[in-house]
Parts: structure tokens; C-alpha cells; sequence
């Protein structure tokens, strides 16, 4: 029996391969789980109801340019073969199964005990890091594709393998098209090349960077002309509710810290909440001092986004922390260390499960938890799957704040939004052009008693059915018969 | 009776010739210590160190090997008795037959009479009394080319041809092939008129998906070749285990064309060559209506491993004809091609001995890196390097590693000479008959390799010549296209599938994406110039997208793969200049259609590069 249990540990510290997929797995599993709890209880995040909605409309009007050339488009093409949010958040998990893999490879060749290197992942296995991988999709690639750049980037650095350079440089290309960031993420890697690469010949740093450097600058380049051709505007991209990098311009962009103080507050709160972050840093800057800067660069960005009013969520931070500090830990970290990181590790896993979210992060814990399905998600629910099988394009709705809407009636056939050249007219006399019209509470019109029509609403429609948050409104007249002629 | 049974030590060669004045007794001694190391004829090897003229040599042999000597020159052979012998015969065993009186024949050697030459001379003449005259080797290839000089033009013309003409590009197309191409364009204009629109989405959908295919290609197979363990395949200590006694004769094929001025540098530079003198024998290749040149190469007295071989004059005036014409006489177990211009190093010859001894059987060529050592002289230079670089450092690398058919580089290949001359050796109507052979030994089961050798040659820098060079090899790559789709099942069927499509990619695919990047280029300036929708039909959903797919992302990753090409050699200060490459592609392109033009018009025409216009000083 020892015997058989020994040399299975002699095969699992000799194959690689066996301890990271089994990590991944149970990464796998628990998140996979996870999506299934919120989809039963559904649960659906802004992101996700954002791509999945832009998806659905390029699959009905059948041209990529109609939407604007959303950004970031990567997730939106991966969800074009199935747009619904349990694709999307399967797509998250595999993200975080694959980092997963790729840390406990990292974490391997640590000197420590085995089960030591493994639960020092403990520290990502919190809330806040099966949020991020089970419902943001883009983030989730972010940090995927970052630490893919970080692990090839140290494989060129400490053995020369240019392809592996090169592998780090298309990463981070197509790190730009999951998230905006990367684009100061790139910055600290290049500088690694400068720092770090040795050799006898000048210009070996320089060429490094700029070959980690160039794919991100074309893939920029190359959207901002997408946008500029299709759009007119070369920076649309950014200004998306999507995408948006502004918090002003977030749908929950309250929550989100802006200016010098503020920002402090909430990164110092970010990195509090991320106790292997400042342990590694510790122990990076005994024995590796140089390689620190890698590690404080990540907070100091974070700290100077918030202070310009970018959005960097606090859950995005401290699950950001934790990812570059498990990553960063140099292979000859000394053994003696594993108890004390191990314990912060788990101090980590506590401090997520016990402290309070805030935010999404919070609806969707209370979500998976309660199994509760809430009374806005069931509306939009209802909303949604009693409009789609509507005629094509008969609901004007503005999809820029109906997105949700769309995104769960799972088709935008029925729908006719700002993409269809028609949309401007049906705004002006949508009665005249459509049968109905879905508009949000407290926007335009004033919820009246169903079978009136709204003050101040346009002529010809009236209030056929009410919900909290959405009304609709359907034409007077047997003229709008402009969508059942679409298609 | 011998000298040793009269008690009397035989007289030695080295002796005789110190005691003519010959050789001085320091030279001798040298030549006696290289002796020691390689274990060759102490005659071959005073003759590669040149420290006796050939004519000395051979007349203190005749009187060693107690035969008379004969100048052919002055008593020619007779042609009709030569002509009765197999030329290959006489070249492999060194000797031709003088003349025949009554049933007695003369037989003039370059070797010491043996039993095996005997035995030869019995199959070849029958039972007939041989006498023996001692010549020079040079006067026995002298006699041969002048008495088979229309068997060695035709055998280096046609050769190939009439062993299998459909491994010729004599015929540019075969009848079905010419069918299908009349047949095709045929059609396609008859399409055009009836349904226009469809048909140029058509071909913009088959334009597109060409760019793709060709771009994803080089980018797979250039990671794999980018992987470090294909960096030192052989290494310093692998060279240095070869001993000098157990290396073969290795033969260079050096083809010059009206270049005159470089002659004396193609000598230094093959001087370089870490490898026996005695063991290399160097044929410089010689037109014979290029006068200047043999007499430039007369003038720099080559050391006696340098034999001229005079190309007689006759169309095609190829370097693939003038490389079967030495072929006949390269005695080596193996054969490297150099070009006038070429600087190998010097280790190159001995890492290709190592190659084929710990290859496989198979194994028919291995081909040295190309690169250029004035890279840096203007932009041109620059990408010219870089397109190197990247070709041979990880493009080439990456097809061996797939086992992909390669297609061999314009010099630096070196072959087993057996295996060369069972392929058929060059092709002269192919204007790429590097490219095409690579091919063809990989249709017939043998494999290429490469070494971690390089040979420096003289990037062009001009974009005249440049675009002449390029419109050649452009042509080439098409003919050779032509030659090996001629039954494309049965190629298939030959190297499998995969092999065909990679061929297909890189060979086919190179001048199809070349000629339609002007094209492409002109169509979307015209749009961003003009802001026109006329071309927005040409571009249905799809294929905008595709088009914009390789647009950006084509252009950025053949940009990244100029990149690349940097790492290998650490030529980090070209790094940038690979932003520069959709200019150098439009380069390319306009060599294309000069090269399309030429496939029709003059398909066997050499396009001579200029060498010698770098302002950059080779390096010594």
C-alpha cells in the first residue's frame, strides 16, 4: 500500500502532465457547476448579455459591420456558434481552467512539497475568481492570454527560444482583442525584455520588445481602421457600453472609483484582499529584488487607471494580484517558505468566501448560492421569450440599454435596433413603421394604465403590457406593417 | 626483375622530383606531413598544394612507373577508336586509347597501371595486347570533350529529357495541361461575358483563400522550424572527430558566365574550405564563347585541384547545362554546387560528410543557409537578407522537421554524386533546376536535409537586378509547378498528400500570391483614394471579411515572420526594417508578371545576375 501511494507520487513529480490536468479538472468541474447554478437560476451578466446580444444580431442580419465593429470582439467570435450563456460561461471556465493548468505547471517546479505548491491555488478559489472565469468572458482570455505571454516570455528569456518570443507577442496581439488592457500590460513585459535578456550582441533587448510589442500595436492599428471604415470613427469602439473603458460610461459605473483618492482606497482594499500578493512581493524582493518591479508595476497600473476614471473592478484586481504573484514566485524560492505561503494562501481563500462582494459579483454569488432566480431577471426572462417569436423586426427597441432583453429572448430576428438602417425612421414615427415598441421605464415615457396611451408617447401607440422596468407599446393602427416585410 | 629483389630501395616520386629540381625539399617535406594526415597519392597532393605543374608531375611518373609519356596534345588519340568506348568509362577510370596498330593498342593512362585497369581494358577492348603511355589528366578530359563533345552537350542538354520527358520542362505544357489552360481561359471569358459579377467573386474568393492558405502555411511551418534543437544539428565536436585519411573526394561545381573579374576571388574563397586539398577536386565551369573569363581564370594559375571545364556553345545556355557538363567529370563520392560570388565556411564540406554518413540511405542532399554578408548596404540588401534569413533559418528548417519536400536553395546543396546522377541531375530548361530537383528527389523517395552551415554571397542591391534575379526564380517556381502537376495522382501517390499540398503551398502558392499583390494593392487604393462603392459587389459578406482578414492580419504576420528572421543569426539592427516588408512584397510582384510574361514568351531564357556591384568589400 505505501509502496503503491509512493510511486504514484514518484509518477505524478515525474509526469508533469498528470498534476496540472487534474488541477484544471477540478477547476473545471467546480466552475462548470457554477455556470449550470446560474443559468437555473437565471443569472446573467452584463457582459455576457452584451456579446451574446451582438452575436445573436450578427447571425440574423448576416454582416459583421452592422455592429458597429463592437469591441472587444474576440468573446463575440467565439460565441458566434452558440450564442446563449451557458456557452459563454463554459467559454469562461475553460479560460480559467487553462490558467489553472498553466500555473500548476509553474507551481511544480517550486521546490516544495506537492500538495503545498498545489493549494497555494487555494488562494485563487475564491468568489470573486469563479465570477471572473464563469461570467466575464473577456477578462477571463485576459488573463489567460497574459499569463500564456508570461510563461513563454520566461521561457525566452531564461533559455533563448525565439518561437516562444514570438508565441508571448501574438498573446498579447490577441489579448487586445479580448480587452483593452493588455495595452499596459505589454508595456511592463517589454520592458522585461529589456532588462532581462542577455546577451553579447546589442539590440537583442530591443528586438525582443519590439517583437512583443508589435502584434498589440497592429492589432490596434488594425481595429481602429476596422471601426474608422465601417463606422466613420476610428475610437467608436471605446465609447460602446460594451466596452467601455470610462466609468462614466458603465451601466453600474457608480460603484467605481474615480480620482487620486479614491483610487488609493480602492487598490490598497484590491491588494488587502490579495495577501499572496504582498507575501510574494516580499519574498520577490528578498531574493529577487530585480523581478519586483514586474510585480509592483501590476498594482501601480491599477492605482493610475482608477485615478484617470478607467474601470479596473475591484474583483478583476484582486483575482489580477493573485494570478501575476502565483506566476511571478522565482523556482528557487526557497523550500522553508512553503508553510508561510501556504497559510496565506488559505488566508486568501478565506478572506474571499468571508468578506462581503459588491456589485455583480454579489448578485451572482447570491444567485448560485440561493438558487433564487430574482424578480429582474425573471421579467426580462418573460419579456424576452414573449417577443421572440414575433415577426421579423416588429420591436423597435434601442439595444444599447435593451441588450439583456435581446440576449434572452436568444434571437434578434424580432427586433429591430440601431444597426437596421430603418431604426432612425422608426424612432421618428415608430407607430408608422412598427408594430411595437419596448421601452425602459423612466426613459421616455411615463408608465401609464395599460389600454391608455402614455403622455407625451407618440401617437398611434398604446401601453399594451407593463413590467417594472419595460413597457410595451403597441401600434393603434393596422398600417405598421414595416416588419413583417423584413425578411 | 624488381628493384627490391636486386636488393636496390625503389626510387619514390618525392625523391625523383627533388633530384629534377622540381620541388624543393621544405615543399616536399609538407607535402609528406599532409600525406601522413590524409593518406592520399603523394603526386595528388603536391598538385593541390601546386607546388608542381601537372606536366612535371606526370612526365617523373612515366619515368617511376618505367612508361613512356605521351603529349596528347601534339600526338592526339584517335577519335574513331575513342568514340568506341563509353565516355563515362574513361573519365571514372582515367584513360582514353591512343592508337591501334594492328591488334595492338596504345592506351594512354593518368594512373599507375593495376590488375583492375586491366580488367577493364579486357572487357572494354577485348583480349588485345595493351601497351601503356602516361598522360595528364587534364589532356585524358581534354581528349574526351573534344571527341564526344556533341554526346556531352546533348547527354547535359537532353538527357533528362529523353530519360523521361515528363520530368523535363522542355515542354513548358503538355497537351492536357495547355487543354485545360486554353480550355480555362476559354471558359472564363465566356463566363465573364455571360455572368460577370459571379465570376470575379469567384476569382477574388479564390485570390483570397490563396493569400490565406499561403500565409497561415509559412507561419506553421515557420514555428516548427523556429524550435532551438534544430539550431546546432551538427556540431564543432562532430566535425572534429573526421579524420583526414577517411574522408572521400569531394567535388565543387563552380558554373562562371562573363565574370571575369571575380575569378581570382571564387579561388581564394574556395581556398578557405577546411577540407584536404587533395581530397577536393574544384571543376570551374566555363562557357567556351566567354573568352575573357577562361582567360582570366587561366591567368590566376590555380593550384593543380583546379581543373577548367570547357562548356561547349550551344542553346540552351543555362547553368543547369553547364553543371551536367561537369557533372560527367566530378570523381567525387560527393558534389557541392558554389556560386562565383560565394563565401562558404569553411567547415561546410566536412558538416555535409557528417550529414550523410548519420543520415539515412536515402539521403540525397543536404543543403547549407544562404545569407548575405553586405546586408546592410541599403534597404534592399536589407530585405533581401531577411527574406534569407527567415527562408532558410526557419522556413526550410521547419519543412525537414515535417519531412515536406524542400526546395533546394541556388547553391550549397551538396549531393551524394551516385544518387545525383540516378535523379537525372539538373534540368536545363528550368530556370530554377535547384528548386526543381529538391522536388524531384523527394517524388522519388529520397530525402533532403539540412545543415547548420552557411554560405555568404553577395545580396543584390540593385532593384533592376533584383527584379531580374527574382523574375527568374519566379518563372522557375512556375515551370517547375508545371513540370510536377503533369500527373498530379501520381505524384500523390509518390509522396503522399500532404507532401503534394505543402509543395503545392510553397511552390505554386509563392507566384500565384506574388502576382496578385499589385493587383489587390491597385484595388484598394483605388477605394481609399476614391472612397468608391463600384467595387463593393466584387466583396460580398464573406469575402470582405476575408479580404480584411488579410489585409491586416496576412500583412502583420508576414511582417512578424521578417522578424523572426532576425534571431537566429542575432541581426537584431534588421529588426525594424521588416516593417518594410508589403513594400518588398510589391517588389516581388512586379517581378511576377514579368516572369508570367517570360513563361510564354522565353521560358528557357537565363536572367544573368550582376555580381560584383556591392560596394561592401567581401570579407577575407
Amino acid at each position: 500500500m505505501a509502496s503503491a501511494a509512493s510511486a504514484r507520487r514518484a509518477e505524478l513529480r515525474q509526469n508533469p502532465t498528470a498534476g496540472p490536468l487534474a488541477a484544471a479538472g477540478v477547476f473545471f468541474f467546480l466552475a462548470a457547476a457554477l455556470t449550470y447554478r446560474a443559468d437555473v437560476s437565471l443569472w446573467l451578466s452584463h457582459h455576457h448579455a452584451h456579446v451574446i446580444e451582438k452575436a445573436l444580431l450578427v447571425l440574423d442580419r448576416g454582416r459583421l459591420e452592422l455592429i458597429g465593429f463592437f469591441y472587444p470582439p474576440l468573446p463575440f467570435l467565439l460565441m458566434l456558434s452558440w450564442p446563449s450563456p451557458v456557452f459563454a460561461g463554459r467559454l469562461a471556465v475553460a479560460c480559467g481552467a487553462g490558467l489553472v493548468w498553466i500555473l500548476t505547471r509553474e507551481l511544480s517546479c517550486l521546490p516544495f512539497p506537492r500538495p503545498a505548491s498545489f493549494g497555494l491555488l487555494l488562494g485563487l478559489a475564491t468568489p470573486t475568481t469563479f465570477f471572473l472565469f464563469t461570467q466575464s468572458l473577456w477578462e477571463a482570455l485576459l488573463l489567460l492570454l497574459l499569463v500564456v505571454a508570461r510563461t513563454q516570455c520566461v521561457e525566452f528569456v531564461s533559455r533563448g527560444n525565439t518561437r516562444a518570443l514570438f508565441i508571448a507577442g501574438l498573446a498579447l496581439g490577441l489579448a487586445f482583442l479580448a480587452n483593452y488592457y493588455v495595452l499596459l500590460f505589454t508595456l511592463p513585459y517589454a520592458f522585461t525584455m529589456l532588462l532581462f535578456v542577455r546577451t553579447t550582441r546589442r539590440g537583442a533587448g530591443v528586438a525582443a520588445a519590439f517583437v512583443l510589442v508589435f502584434p498589440m500595436v497592429a492589432t490596434i492599428l488594425g481595429w481602429m481602421y476596422l471601426s474608422w471604415v465601417f463606422t466613420g470613427e476610428p475610437l467608436a469602439f471605446t465609447r460602446d457600453p460594451a466596452s467601455s473603458m470610462f466609468a462614466f460610461l458603465k451601466p453600474d459605473g457608480a460603484d467605481l472609483p474615480t480620482g487620486w483618492s479614491a483610487a488609493l482606497r480602492a487598490t490598497a482594499h484590491d491588494v488587502r484582499m490579495a495577501p499572496v500578493y504582498m507575501v510574494v512581493a516580499l519574498v520577490v524582493a528578498w531574493y529577487r529584488p530585480f523581478r519586483l518591479l514586474t510585480l509592483v508595476v501590476c498594482a501601480v497600473f491599477v492605482l493610475v487607471l482608477r485615478t484617470f476614471g478607467f474601470v479596473f473592478p475591484d474583483y478583476l484586481a484582486t483575482v489580477t494580484f493573485t494570478v501575476v504573484a502565483l506566476a511571478s514566485l522565482p523556482p528557487r524560492t526557497p523550500r522553508q517558505l512553503w508553510p508561510l505561503l501556504l497559510v496565506t494562501a488559505l488566508l486568501q481563500f478565506g478572506l474571499g468566501w468571508a468578506l462581503p462582494l459588491r456589485g455583480e459579483p454579489a448578485a451572482w454569488q447570491n444567485a448560485v448560492t440561493s438558487g433564487e432566480v430574482t424578480p429582474e431577471d425573471r421579467e426580462e426572462t418573460a419579456i424576452g421569450q414573449s417577443l421572440n417569436q414575433r415577426p421579423a423586426r416588429s420591436v423597435l427597441i434601442d439595444d444599447r440599454v435593451g441588450y439583456r432583453i435581446i440576449a434572452r429572448a436568444g434571437t434578434a430576428r424580432p427586433f429591430l435596433t440601431p444597426v437596421d438602417g430603418l431604426y432612425a425612421l422608426a424612432v421618428s414615427q415608430p407607430a408608422r413603421f412598427v408594430p411595437s415598441m419596448l421601452a425602459p421605464v423612466g426613459r421616455a415615457h411615463v408608465v401609464e394604465a395599460a389600454g391608455q396611451s402614455p403622455a407625451g408617447a407618440h401617437p398611434g401607440l398604446r401601453l399594451t403590457r407593463a413590467w417594472s422596468t419595460w413597457c410595451l407599446y403597441e401600434s393603434t393602427t393596422s398600417r405598421a406593417t414595416l416588419g413583417p416585410q423584413i425578411r | 626483375m624488381s628493384a627490391t629483389d636486386t636488393g636496390v630501395r625503389p626510387r619514390r616520386l618525392g625523391e625523383l622530383l627533388v633530384e629534377r629540381g622540381l620541388v624543393s625539399d621544405k615543399d616536399l617535406a609538407r607535402a609528406l606531413a599532409l600525406q601522413r594526415r590524409t593518406c592520399d597519392p603523394l603526386g595528388g597532393i603536391l598538385l593541390a598544394l601546386g607546388l608542381v605543374r601537372r606536366y612535371d608531375l606526370y612526365h617523373t611518373l612515366s619515368e617511376l612507373w618505367e612508361l613512356p609519356f605521351v603529349d596528347l596534345s601534339r600526338e592526339p588519340a584517335d577519335r574513331v577508336l575513342l568514340q568506341s568506348l563509353p565516355m563515362e568509362l574513361m573519365i571514372r577510370e582515367r584513360f582514353v586509347p591512343v592508337t591501334k596498330a594492328g591488334a595492338q593498342v596504345t592506351v594512354a593512362v593518368a594512373r599507375r597501371p593495376d590488375a583492375a585497369l586491366e580488367e577493364t581494358l579486357r572487357q572494354a577492348l577485348g583480349d588485345v595486347p595493351v601497351t601503356y603511355r602516361v598522360t595528364t589528366d587534364w589532356d585524358i578530359d581534354h581528349a574526351i570533350r573534344q571527341t564526344f563533345r556533341q554526346e556531352l552537350i546533348d547527354g547535359a542538354t537532353y538527357g533528362l529529357f529523353f530519360r523521361n520527358p515528363e520530368d523535363s520542362a522542355h515542354s513548358v505544357f503538355t497537351r492536357s495541361q495547355f487543354a485545360v489552360l486554353v480550355g480555362g481561359v476559354v471558359a472564363a471569358l465566356g463566363a465573364l461575358y455571360v455572368a460577370p459579377l459571379p465570376v470575379l467573386i469567384v476569382l477574388n474568393l479564390f485570390i483570397s483563400l490563396a493569400f490565406l492558405v499561403s500565409i497561415v502555411f509559412k507561419v506553421a511551418v515557420s514555428f516548427v522550424g523556429a524550435a532551438p534543437e534544430r539550431w546546432e544539428t551538427i556540431t564543432a565536436d562532430d566535425v572534429t572527430r573526421l579524420e583526414d585519411h577517411d574522408l572521400p573526394l569531394y567535388t565543387v561545381l563552380v558554373p562562371v558566365y562573363h565574370e571575369a573579374s571575380v575569378v581570382q576571388q571564387v579561388l581564394r574563397n574556395l581556398s578557405r574550405l577546411d577540407y584536404p586539398k587533395s581530397k577536393l577536386e574544384i571543376l570551374i565551369l566555363l562557357e567556351e564563347d566567354d573568352v575573357d573569363t577562361i582567360a582570366a581564370a587561366k591567368a590566376a594559375q590555380p593550384p593543380g585541384n583546379v581543373r577548367f571545364v570547357i562548356v561547349p556553345d550551344q542553346v540552351p545556355k543555362t547553368k543547369p547545362k553547364a553543371l551536367n557538363v561537369g557533372l560527367y567529370f566530378a570523381r567525387g563520392e560527393y558534389l557541392v554546387i558554389y556560386d562565383v560570388e560565394d563565401r562558404p565556411d569553411p567547415d561546410q564540406l566536412k558538416k555535409s560528410v557528417v550529414a550523410f554518413r548519420d543520415g539515412p540511405a536515402n539521403l540525397a542532399c543536404v543543403q547549407a543557409a544562404l545569407n548575405y554578408y553586405n546586408a546592410n548596404e541599403n534597404l534592399l540588401t536589407r530585405m533581401f537578407t531577411l527574406e534569407y534569413s527567415y527562408w532558410f533559418d526557419y522556413l526550410l528548417p521547419g519543412l525537414h522537421k515535417l519531412a515536406l519536400p524542400i526546395p533546394l536553395g541556388g547553391t550549397s546543396n551538396h549531393f551524394r554524386t551516385q544518387i545525383l546522377r540516378r535523379l537525372g541531375a539538373w534540368d536545363p530548361f528550368n530556370v530554377t533546376e535547384d528548386a526543381d530537383l529538391g522536388a524531384r528527389a523527394s517524388a522519388r523517395g529520397y530525402s533532403v536535409g539540412m545543415i547548420n552551415s552557411t554560405t555568404y554571397e553577395e545580396a543584390n542591391r540593385h532593384v533592376g537586378n533584383w527584379i531580374r534575379q527574382r523574375s527568374r526564380w519566379i518563372k522557375g517556381f512556375m515551370q517547375t509547378t508545371l513540370v510536377f502537376l503533369r500527373k498530379p495522382a501520381v505524384l500523390v501517390r509518390q509522396i503522399g498528400l500532404i507532401p503534394t499540398l505543402s509543395f503545392l503551398a510553397l511552390v505554386a502558392g509563392t507566384p500565384v500570391t506574388f502576382l496578385m499583390t499589385v493587383p489587390m494593392w491597385a484595388l484598394y487604393v483605388t477605394w481609399l483614394v476614391r472612397g468608391t462603392n463600384a467595387l463593393n459587389p466584387l466583396f460580398p459578406p464573406a469575402i470582405l471579411y476575408l479580404s480584411l482578414f488579410n489585409f491586416l492580419v496576412g500583412n502583420m504576420l508576414a511582417t512578424y515572420l521578417g522578424m523572426l528572421a532576425v534571431f537566429r543569426r542575432r541581426q537584431y539592427g534588421l529588426i525594424f526594417w521588416a516593417l518594410a516588408t508589403p513594400v518588398y512584397c510589391v517588389l516581388h510582384s512586379i517581378a511576377a508578371s514579368k516572369a508570367v510574361w517570360q513563361l510564354f514568351t522565353r521560358p528557357f531564357y537565363w536572367e544573368k545576375t550582376t555580381h560584383g556591384l556591392s560596394r561592401v568589400r567581401a570579407p577575407r
